[in-house]
């Protein structure tokens, strides 16, 4: 189950690389929560009630559902219906391709004896696409979708690393990151409000 | 103490930010400061012990502590002025005195965090709280600043916490249960080095975004060109002393491990292309903000520099960020002064400034003169301890590169404050009517006087934490 997960999430970042309309890079995120939880939920050595909960509310309740749902108002308050990217298609699904081959090859090159080397092979290709996706769109939109990809191997490498921080360490750590992507989300409106669109040539404003 | 504090700050935030009245709003964060001052003493009287399982009090906090404490007594009466001058709604204002709580507190927070975890999330507080500020004028270069600034430090912070998670798998290779730093320092030596030189290198470019270094210098860069300038007078050193300070508590570890010279040898490349970059970037920068920015990241390179060199570096880079600290806070508070007699910021187009407000000029010669490590500034003291242990070290070429490069900038920065200074500005430039106010600069003087005096006479209860600071 958790390497069918892996390899349902490996998909997704493809698909990603070719996905230029903003409603199914929202499904992406939502679909990549879910899968965030089956791998988290599959990991707990032992049931405990809280523990599941909080992994609940991590990624079913935040990644799953309330941030692609605040994507899709931003998304409309803004009516941005392509994210234009600077690379076609069909070259991003070879990088991406790329991407994840190369995270595959330096994970089996690591030795760490408590080193999940499947997650940190998928959490490293999660936080480099984000980055390409980041890189290769001129939308501030298509941005903030880069970061919580990123932020979704983050997520991944905690578990391949078999990290676990102090009940609520994690709290404030998950907090901050929600209030960064609120933050985020609520600046995509302004900008749009204040330059008519959400492209980044917009933002060019502030010079020497 | 500091749960107290913290649970405290919060209420006041909430007070300030729903009070109408200024007099109640005053009065909160004089209640804030009195609380600040409170945790100073504290911190001070309690060194070397532990508070809510994730805070040690130990001498490098307690320092930037009493910087920052000082510092915002200033920020809050320059901010007064501030929104006495720039008409603002009463709900924005609040909002602003909120945050500026907020700020204070989570960057009070970060420099005792003795979790990694806990410095983490600290880190990230202040990037939310100080977005609110950035965004204060409302205008669109505030909302592409704003944006930017968010954009740019969630990535940054991010990638630091990917470093941290590298460090929390080797910490768990070694038998440590916890990413406190009090825990790791005594194992650090088992520790993998293939494993810290990724950490090091992921957290050094994480926390760049903070430290204003290269290579996520940028960022604080564009949020200085419309941040208020009481909140630039944070945001460019007390706040940049954070980042410095998640990075010193990283290479502490990485000191005692075998990649501990790869890890110096990264820093001094790090340090001298931000140097460079500082240095190219002045030669074409006229926006005064912009300005001061740039030399932000020549003096951030130079702390880099000097905890590379290590031994007396170490001392020297602290002590460089404490007076730089305070010379440059003055600057930013005097740019608001000049700010109100000119209609921008533009320092080819504006001129004359010391016969226009003559207080506020001497202001500009003396920060102008601190910043560049001009005698009698105390940076020419820390500067030429950091350029000794250069030498000593062995590290002559990047001495020397850097000894060039700060004669480049040196050279672009008097150009343009000469110009401010005793330049022709173009009229209509230039606000007739408006009369300056010396009071206002009573706090600049006060601060560049206390710079000179902790360089050149400097207390033993100063001198007793900075060598506790850099063992």
């Amino acid at each position: 189950m958790v390497s069918l997960s892996i390899v349902i999430f490996a998909v997704t970042l493809i698909y990603l690389a070719i996905a230029n309309r903003p409603v199914i890079q929202n499904r992406i995120l939502g679909v990549q929560g879910v899968l965030l939880f089956i791998v988290a939920f599959f990991q707990i050595g032992h049931f405990e009630w809280l523990h599941v909960v909080v992994i609940l509310g991590e990624t079913i309740l935040v990644k799953a559902i309330a941030i692609p749902l605040f994507l899709e108002r931003i998304r409309r308050h803004n009516e941005i219906i392509r994210t234009h990217a600077l690379v076609p298609g069909h070259i991003s699904v070879i990088i991406v391709t790329n991407i994840i081959i190369f995270s595959f090859v330096l994970s089996s090159s690591l030795h760490n004896d408590h080193l999940q080397t499947r997650f940190f092979a998928i959490a490293i290709a999660s936080m480099l696409t984000g980055m390409y996706f980041i890189v290769s769109n001129r939308n501030v939109y298509a941005h903030l979708i880069g970061y919580l990809v990123i932020e979704n191997g983050i997520f991944l490498l905690s578990l391949a690393v078999g990290s676990e921080m102090p009940m609520l360490v994690n709290m404030a750590i998950v907090l901050d990151i929600s209030f960064g992507a609120l933050i985020l989300g609520v600046f995509i409106n302004r900008v749009g409000r204040a330059f008519n669109g959400t492209d980044i040539s917009f933002l060019s404003s502030l010079k020497d | 103490m500091i749960l107290i504090y913290f649970i405290t700050a919060l209420v006041i935030a909430v007070g300030i930010y729903l009070s109408t009245s200024r007099v109640l709003r005053s009065l909160l964060f004089g209640g804030f400061l009195v609380i600040q001052l409170v945790l100073t003493g504290y911190s001070f009287s309690h060194l070397g012990q532990f508070d809510a399982l994730y805070f040690q009090y130990d001498s490098l906090g307690v320092l930037f502590l009493a910087l920052l404490t000082l510092l915002s007594i200033a920020v809050f009466y320059h901010s007064l002025l501030y929104t006495r001058r720039h008409q603002t709604l009463v709900r924005h204002e609040s909002l602003y005195f909120a945050f500026l709580v907020l700020l204070i507190a989570s960057m009070s927070g970060a420099y005792f965090a003795d979790h990694l975890g806990v410095l983490w999330a600290l880190i990230e507080a202040t990037t939310l709280s100080v977005a609110v500020l950035i965004y204060h004028e409302r205008t669109p270069r505030a909302v592409e600043a704003t944006w930017k600034y968010i954009f740019l430090c969630s990535v940054g912070i991010t990638i630091a916490f990917a470093g941290i998670l590298f460090l929390a798998a080797e910490v768990s290779n070694a038998g440590i249960e916890t990413l406190s730093f009090s825990a790791m320092l005594p194992k650090a030596a088992q520790f993998d080095d293939r494993w810290m030189k990724i950490t090091f290198l992921l957290v050094l470019t994480g926390f760049s975004v903070k430290m204003g270094l290269f290579p996520f210098h940028t960022a604080s860069l564009d949020a200085q060109t419309t941040a208020p300038q009481p909140i630039n007078a944070l945001l460019s050193t007390v706040l940049k002393n954070v980042g410095f300070l998640a990075v010193f508590r990283i290479y502490a570890i990485i000191q005692l491990t075998p990649a501990a010279e790869w890890a110096r040898h990264v820093l001094l490349l790090v340090g001298i292309i931000s140097l460079a970059l500082a240095a190219i970037q002045m030669s074409r920068a006229f926006y005064l903000p912009r300005l001061f920015g740039y030399s932000g990241v020549e003096h951030m390179g130079l702390a880099a520099l000097g905890l590379a060199a290590g031994g007396i570096g170490v001392y020297a880079a602290i002590l460089h960020l404490v007076l730089h600290a305070l010379a440059k806070a003055s600057l930013f508070f005097q740019n608001d002064q000049i700010h109100n007699h000119f209609l921008g910021f533009r320092v080819n187009r504006i001129g004359n400034y010391l016969k226009l407000n003559p207080a506020g000029g001497v202001v500009v010669i003396l920060g102008f003169m601190s910043i560049s490590g001009v005698p009698p500034s105390g940076l020419f003291i820390s500067e030429l301890l950091i350029f000794k242990s250069l030498f000593i070290g062995g590290n002559l070429f990047i001495g020397i590169l850097a000894l060039i490069l700060l004669t480049l900038i040196l050279y672009y920065f008097s150009q343009r404050m000469l110009h401010l200074l005793f330049d022709v500005s173009d009229e209509e430039m230039v606000l007739t009517e408006v009369r300056p106010n010396r009071m206002e600069t009573v706090s600049q003087f006060a601060l560049m006087g206390l710079m000179i005096y902790l360089a050149f006479f400097p207390p033993a209860v100063f001198t007793n934490l900075l060598h506790q600071a850099a063992p």
